[in-house]
């Protein structure tokens, strides 16, 4: 769990860094769905890893799709705004 | 240099910064646990509820054990006795060692050899730990009930020290940094009131005495084995300890009934026993701790294994006294449910002792309303024993010959009698179902099949608990859920643990999982 967190923050600052150096415009409705997915992306993330811990694979596989698919659905929709204003 | 003077600072600055104890006492007191949550040790989503009223209805006026033949339920110690002596209990034996028999030859999954062994080694270990340790360690052959401090006692009197004293909420603390340190993160105390003495039965009397001990009178007992002793009770034996006894959840996990057709229809496999094992063998070990520490601080302490009619004990309904402490609440299957670990109490283990405690209640987590819509415990019972109503009720189930299709021998005393205590707006057990199938011994797959069961790895079981505590809305919900999520399903594999990863797998343990993955 602790490792997911580091790998989550190294992953959300290069985001950020990214973000800010190449000047890059985000609408603030995009920001909140961008950070609503990266929210629920590391739940799913976290708790496909506890039901691994438990020895509940069925589960831990279910909590990857049932909240991670909407999880790439919110960070997905900003990331194609982005794209097609930048593009 | 410069780096040892820096360290020196940094050490000094923390030594100077850290909490000082001047002896155990202050260790003991140095926080303010006892307050938290309002000492109930659970997380905020535990309600506290008045004194003896728990989550199910009680009717004080009509519960009472002394009016059956004690034990867990009324005559239910009677229907052991004729169980063990009738032709379908040796049946089941049979089956058993024919399952056990196919397992070993075709090194089948969960029922090796190695996994019979295990299974019987613990089973050994538990039996012994629960004769011996008691008579060896606190109390003498000819009267079980004697503790160490009436026979070669050790007293603070004896060191020419003070008589202990503290008061109930420091007292409290003291019990629960002790059992902490052997993994027992829930301890509740009940007051021994006119209420609760209704939970002992006509074998346990209170009475003007020094010390616990065994009368010179027998009572006849329902299924005329020998007389039993009556027990006296000191009258300052005011306080009932309870704490948990855990299984392993991931052993656990295993007892699945994973066969559709075959001699193992229905059985879970015996890897998924080794918790209940297991739990059994640390139980009189920590019991044995903690009565000598009483004993030692000068105060009685009877554990409540010493008040059956011979020394493995039957005769305390712990269940009742765990949930009236605060650890659990009653759930579908007829045991206690904690908030925390589920069906996986191994037992309510009970001391009773005249060290002044400050009495713990009983608690709301939601687990009596959240039973109410669930029913996945009764749904995968194989006998069908567990009760599938939507609403609880008042009603008992009633002991008849044949009604299972089982033959029981002569049962004339108890025919048609209870085999729950009447009093109790619960869903009610059959037990006469359940030891007709084989279990419990054969059987616990109830256990494992609560949803509070599951272990608290997935941040989601806590926010998920965290809702039921706080309002029934999701209820069903979170209960489809559970069942679309495979837990309970047949797709763990005994052998896969086993193999588990030795290097890095925290989930084994003697007494409990360590603090603070609880919650």
């Amino acid at each position: 769990m602790f490792f997911i967190g580091i790998i989550f923050a190294v992953a959300i600052t290069a985001l950020l860094f990214w973000i800010f150096t190449k000047g890059i415009s985000v609408r603030w409705y995009e920001w909140i769905l961008g950070i609503l997915g990266i929210a629920l992306l590391y739940f799913a993330v976290i708790n496909f890893h506890g039901g691994l811990y438990e020895h509940t694979t069925q589960a831990a596989w279910m909590y990857l799709l049932i909240l991670g698919i909407p999880a790439l659905i919110l960070l997905g929709i900003p990331a194609y705004f982005v794209y097609k204003r930048k593009g | 240099m410069k780096g040892m003077g820096l360290v020196g600072a940094g050490v000094a600055g923390t030594a100077a910064a850290a909490p000082i104890f001047k002896d155990l006492d202050d260790l003991t007191s140095y926080d303010t646990n006892t307050k938290v949550n309002g000492g109930t040790m659970f997380p905020w989503w535990v309600k506290e509820r008045p004194t003896h009223d728990p989550t199910v209805d009680v009717d004080w006026s009509v519960l009472d054990y002394k009016k059956g033949v004690g034990n867990m339920n009324p005559d239910f110690i009677a229907l052991l006795w004729k169980g063990a002596a009738a032709q379908f209990y040796k049946d089941n034996e049979q089956a058993r060692r024919k399952r056990w028999a196919e397992g070993a030859k075709t090194n089948k999954n969960g029922w090796t050899y190695k996994d019979i062994a295990f299974g019987s080694g613990l089973t050994t270990a538990r039996s012994i730990a629960r004769t011996v340790i008691p008579l060896e360690g606190w109390a003498s052959e000819k009267d079980p009930l004697m503790s160490q401090t009436h026979g070669e006692y050790i007293t603070p009197e004896v060191y020419g020290a003070p008589k202990y004293q503290g008061d109930p909420e420091t007292n409290l603390r003291m019990i629960r940094s002790l059992l902490h340190f052997l993994g027992i993160t829930r301890v509740g105390v009940v007051e021994i009131d006119n209420t609760t003495k209704k939970l002992f039965d006509n074998y346990v009397q209170f009475a003007d005495v020094d010390y616990a001990r065994q009368s010179d009178t027998s009572l006849p007992t329902l299924e005329n084995s020998t007389p039993i002793q009556v027990k006296l009770f000191p009258n300052k034996v005011k306080y009932a300890i309870v704490w948990p006894i855990r299984q392993n959840a991931t052993v656990a996990q295993l007892a699945q009934a994973q066969e559709e057709d075959g001699i193992f229809k229905g059985f879970p496999p015996i890897t998924g026993k080794m918790g209940v094992y297991g739990g059994y063998m640390a139980e009189p070990v920590v019991a044995c701790q903690l009565t000598h520490c009483l004993n030692w601080l000068g105060f009685e302490a009877v554990w409540d294994r010493r008040l059956g009619r011979d020394l493995s004990g039957m005769n305390v309904c712990t269940t009742a006294w765990g949930i009236l402490g605060g650890n659990g609440e009653l759930g579908r299957y007829g045991c206690a449910t904690s908030p925390l670990f589920g069906n996986l109490f191994r037992r309510n283990c009970v001391i009773f002792t005249d060290l002044p405690l400050k009495p713990t209640p009983p608690i709301d987590a939601g687990i009596a309303k959240f039973c109410n819509t669930c029913k996945i415990c009764a749904d995968r019972c194989p006998s069908g024993s567990i009760s599938t109503d939507s609403t609880p009720s008042y009603d008992v189930n009633v002991f008849q010959e044949k009604r299972g299709g089982k033959t029981w021998g002569n049962t004339t005393e108890v025919e048609g009698r209870n085999i729950n205590h009447p009093g109790i707006k619960a869903y009610r057990t059959d037990w006469q179902g359940c030891m007709e199938y084989g279990g419990p011994h054969d059987c616990g797959i109830c256990m494992a099949q609560c949803p509070f069961s599951n272990d608290n790895d997935a941040p989601i079981h806590t926010f998920v608990r965290a809702t039921v505590g706080s309002t029934t809305a999701l209820n069903g919900f979170y209960a489809n859920m559970e069942k679309l999520f495979g837990y309970g399903n047949k797709n763990n594999s005994p052998e896969d643990w086993w193999n588990r990863n030795l290097v890095t797998w925290e989930k084994d343990f003697l007494y409990q999982k360590p603090s603070g993955k609880l919650f």
